[in-house]
């Protein structure tokens, strides 16, 4: 029944991610032709400011995409499960955790990917555009890719490990947080989308605070120990092993957050269903 | 139907409901024999709806038990209900294929080639999208494929309300003719006059209360008159 669920929520929605992507890929392309084209700089002290805003409009709208897209399935997750449609859904001979599986692992997988093609995306096109924006020097590449790659794990396999893992349960922690909210809404009456956003605010404040809760512990040391400045090579070593650190903190605090998000969506789904 | 009957498919005992300080169902106690059509009588407000989603699973009751052919709502009871509720519950982006292929993927009892039947009867396309269709097809639509499943319970919601007399008779036809007579339909409607030909015993309910359980032959035999004009009188205001 869940690969019959999956099917259903797959085929419902993949319309609109699909959509955002295409847009993404496009205005990249665009983007990538118009700095390709334009000529460079000759002046050492020049800023190109229409390039400059033309990249951060760039930054601004794939950002956008990634949000639109968890937004959707957030409030796909909403109308589903809350609304009328819930009429259909909830008469289903499945049990609660399989409808919220279902609708997570759709979710999830276009987030992750998401997430994915911007890594593919913005770095490149990032230092890419940097030399029409002001005269730099690339030179600094190397070391800041050995730096991200000590930060990772040391080497790109091993940063791949960490970083794919990371991403994915970043993926997750997004959309079942509004799942959470969502089902949380339920008990604001004739009041639920504007219950659900209450409890999103509340939740993602609360979730801020149970990361840095996590994170606490590397940050702290991470400032106070300022032995580590005497030499730039012993700092960048340091730095690099407590900052691996604390995106591990973060990692872990995702895992526990979701764990609670699902547990919480599930309770509701099944021992306080209201359904108008 | 109040008697505890043990060959029962329904049993319903001391279920009560609130929203907040308003009770919805009051200590409603019910048993549904199989192979009937009963009528749940009352109107608007008067809990029918509450009921009818309280035995679908899509309300937590506050108090009492649900006994649906031995099981308490939950998956082994959607597997043998069949429900139309009052509101239409399908996406705006969704074609009738789409709707019937859920039926299709998660109902072991759908009987696709009936479905097939009746939407070519009914000259309903499989590839309309179901925005485009007037409430009265969408309503047919509807009730075609919960009709053709081989369920031991349909709960039909007021399936005849808000569409035109054409639409009434091809819906209440619809539903003598598709049902299995081992089946029980629980149909609920304010629109009495419709229906009273088709029903079998009828339940009486106002303010969360059930007022009446009884078959249609006795209360015709009791009062004297037709089960519309008995209702008028006891929900007279």
């Amino acid at each position: 029944m869940l690969a019959k669920l999956i099917k259903h929520e797959w085929k419902e929605t993949w319309r609109i991610p699909a959509l955002i992507f295409g847009a993404i890929l496009l205005l990249t392309t665009a983007y990538m032709i118009y700095f390709s084209l334009c000529p460079p700089l000759t002046d050492r002290g020049a800023l190109h400011v229409g390039n400059l805003f033309l990249f951060i409009a760039f930054c601004f709208a794939i950002s956008a995409g990634d949000l639109l897209c968890i937004l959707y399935f957030g409030i796909r997750f909403y109308k589903n499960l809350s609304t009328d449609e819930g009429y259909l859904m909830h008469t289903l001979p499945v049990s609660p955790d399989r409808l919220l599986l279902s609708k997570t692992a759709v979710a999830t997988v276009w987030t992750y990917v998401y997430s994915l093609l911007l890594y593919a995306i913005i770095l490149p096109v990032t230092f890419f555009s940097v030399p029409r924006i002001q005269q730099t020097d690339l030179s600094f590449l190397e070391e800041f890719g050995e730096m991200m790659a000590a930060i990772l794990g040391g080497s790109p396999l091993s940063a791949l490990a960490f970083l794919l893992p990371y991403t994915l349960a970043g993926s997750i922690y997004s959309i079942v947080q509004l799942y959470a909210a969502a089902s949380l809404g339920q008990f604001f009456g004739r009041h639920k989308v504007f219950g659900s956003i209450v409890c999103y605010l509340g939740l993602h404040t609360l979730f801020g605070c149970v990361t840095s809760l996590f994170m606490l512990p590397s940050m702290t040391k991470l400032i106070l120990d300022t032995s580590q400045l005497s030499s730039l090579s012993s700092f960048t070593v340091y730095f690099t092993g407590m900052f691996r650190q604390v995106l591990f903190a973060q990692f872990l605090s995702n895992l526990a957050v979701i764990a609670a998000c699902l547990f919480l969506c599930h309770y509701i789904l099944k021992k306080n269903l209201n359904l108008d | 139907m109040n008697e505890t009957r043990t060959d029962s498919l329904v049993s319903i005992r001391g279920l009560t409901k609130r929203y907040g300080k308003i009770t919805a169902l009051d200590n409603v106690n019910l048993e549904l024999p199989p192979g009937r059509i009963i009528g749940l009588l009352g109107p608007n407000g008067s809990g029918k709806t509450t009921l009818i989603k309280l035995m679908n699973g899509l309300l937590v009751p506050g108090r009492g038990t649900i006994l649906i052919d031995g099981n308490i709502p939950g998956i082994a009871t959607k597997s043998c209900v069949s429900y139309l509720p009052e509101r239409f519950y399908a996406s705006d982006s969704m074609r009738v294929e789409d709707l019937f292929s859920y039926f299709e993927d998660f109902y072991a009892d759908f009987d696709k080639s009936k479905a097939l039947g009746l939407l070519e009867k009914l000259q309903i396309s499989l590839k309309s999208p179901l925005k485009s269709l007037s409430k009265g097809t969408r309503e047919k639509a509807a009730l075609v494929l919960v009709m053709s499943r081989r369920a031991k319970l349909y709960i039909l919601d007021e399936p005849i309300a808000g569409v035109d007399p054409a639409a009434r008779d091809v819906i209440l036809r619809t539903i003598i003719q598709e049902y299995d007579e081992s089946s029980t339909i629980l149909l609920s409607t304010h629109l009495i006059s419709d229906i009273e030909t088709i029903l079998d015993d009828v339940i009486f309910i106002r303010d969360g209360k059930t007022l009446l359980s009884s078959s249609v032959e006795d209360i015709r035999s009791a009062q004297g008159r037709s089960v519309d004009a008995y209702f008028r009188e006891v929900f007279a205001c």
